[in-house]
């Protein structure tokens, strides 16, 4: 989950361009939409498409979890930990 | 004390929209009405009554027609800004007929139409631009012989009002309307799966939203602000981007226009907001030659430009 939280950071970071702040200042409970980090809605698009191609993750917009995933980066670590280990049971 | 005086406000703000909602229901089911029993002809001499009213008490919108017209180089008098509201009415009007798809009452000359044509068959998204000039829905009279998957992107307040239009007529087409919703991302990842499906999302890229990225930009010889987001958000759907316009040329034609925009929308890394800048000084530019060709199709009523 660290792990997953730390490679998320660095993931928006990347993904936005966010050229003023590093992966280490982003807290993992902090709003990244509208307050906090002050991200919007096109911003959520990118780094959806961003963790598709990370972890192979498609965030769905008919999933009810999706209205709260993107509140934080814990909400987004623990919906991928949840999504990568049915993965795994899966296959 | 401030964030009580702010409550207040703001609950006395939202006292404004339930009344505004409710006028403007009323409004909609007796314009519906008419439209059915009365017909076209007797509406819009109707409707040719009213826009005499309204331009005589709405006094903003009487000034922001009279700049729009003098920066086109058209008379500002009196019956000229009657006629500006009175063709806002028609096509208000005409909205009606389209969503019912009652077309056959309206001539239509198409120009760019095989774009739209060709992204159906190859089943390819893409962003349509439309703006507040002449009738969006006549785009829906456009499908008449095609189906074209048209999914409209717009902001809360609008999605009421075009939500109350298209259940009162053609509910089949409530369900496509996506409404922007900051606190809820769902809706952007339903544009991209739209998009991803071959679905056209059209929005109206000339009004600034509440919060959000703005460009000011060159405009019949002033500066506007247009909104960025719509660039912002080709980039990332890395989709084609299509202008598109429905000119209203009285009493009973329609030209719809479609221009390929950009095959593909590049902001470049670390200049995004002067490359977003740029794709919205081109749909200005866009913009302007539609207003100087239909400048009776103007239907932004409030000051548009920044006043310097």
């Amino acid at each position: 989950m660290q792990d997953l939280e730390t490679r998320l950071k660095a993931l928006i970071v990347e993904a936005l361009m966010l050229e003023d702040v590093k992966p280490e200042e982003i807290e993992s409970e902090a709003p990244l939409f509208v307050e906090g980090l002050g991200l919007d809605s096109i911003d959520a698009l990118e780094l959806a498409i961003a963790i598709d191609k990370e972890f192979g993750v498609r965030i769905k917009p008919d999933d009810e979890r999706t209205r709260e995933v993107f509140a934080s980066v814990r909400s987004l670590a623990a919906f991928l930990h949840e999504e990568l280990a049915s993965a795994r049971s899966v296959g | 004390m401030s964030a009580d005086v702010s409550g207040d406000e703001a609950s006395k703000a939202g006292r404004w929209r339930d009344e505004e909602e409710r006028g403007n229901s009323l409004v909609l089911r007796i314009t519906l009405g008419l439209a059915w029993l009365a017909g076209r002809r007797v509406t819009r001499a109707l409707l040719f009554v009213v826009s005499f009213y309204y331009a005589l008490f709405a006094g903003s919108a009487r000034r922001a027609t009279r700049d729009f017209l003098r920066r086109v180089g058209e008379p500002t008098g009196f019956w000229r800004v009657q006629r500006q509201l009175f063709r806002f009415s028609e096509v208000a009007l005409d909205a009606v007929y389209f969503l019912k798809g009652e077309t056959g009452r309206f001539e239509f000359s198409r120009d760019g139409h095989e774009h739209l044509e060709a992204l159906v068959r190859e089943g390819k998204g893409a962003l349509l631009l439309g703006g507040h000039i002449g009738s969006f829905y006549a785009m829906r009279a456009a499908s008449a012989d095609f189906e074209i998957p048209v999914y409209p992107l717009v902001h809360t307040a609008n999605a009421k009002r075009i939500n109350a239009l298209f259940r009162a007529i053609a509910p089949e087409m409530a369900e496509r309307v996506i409404e922007i919703d900051e606190g809820d991302m769902r809706f952007m990842l339903r544009v991209r799966e739209l998009v991803e499906q071959g679905a056209l999302v059209a929005l109206l890229a000339d009004r600034v939203p509440e919060s959000g990225h703005v460009a000011e930009v060159d405009f019949l010889g002033g500066k506007a602000l247009l909104p960025t987001g719509p660039y912002l958000l080709a980039s990332t759907l890395r989709c084609p981007v299509f202008f598109t316009a429905g000119i209203y040329r009285a009493p009973n034609r329609y030209e719809l226009h479609c221009e390929p925009f950009a095959e593909r929308v590049v902001l470049k890394r670390g200049a995004r907001q002067e490359a977003a800048r740029e794709y919205a000084a081109r749909y200005a530019e866009r913009l302007e030659h539609y207003a100087r060709s239909a400048p009776d199709n103007w239907f932004n009523f409030f000051q548009f430009w920044v006043a310097k």
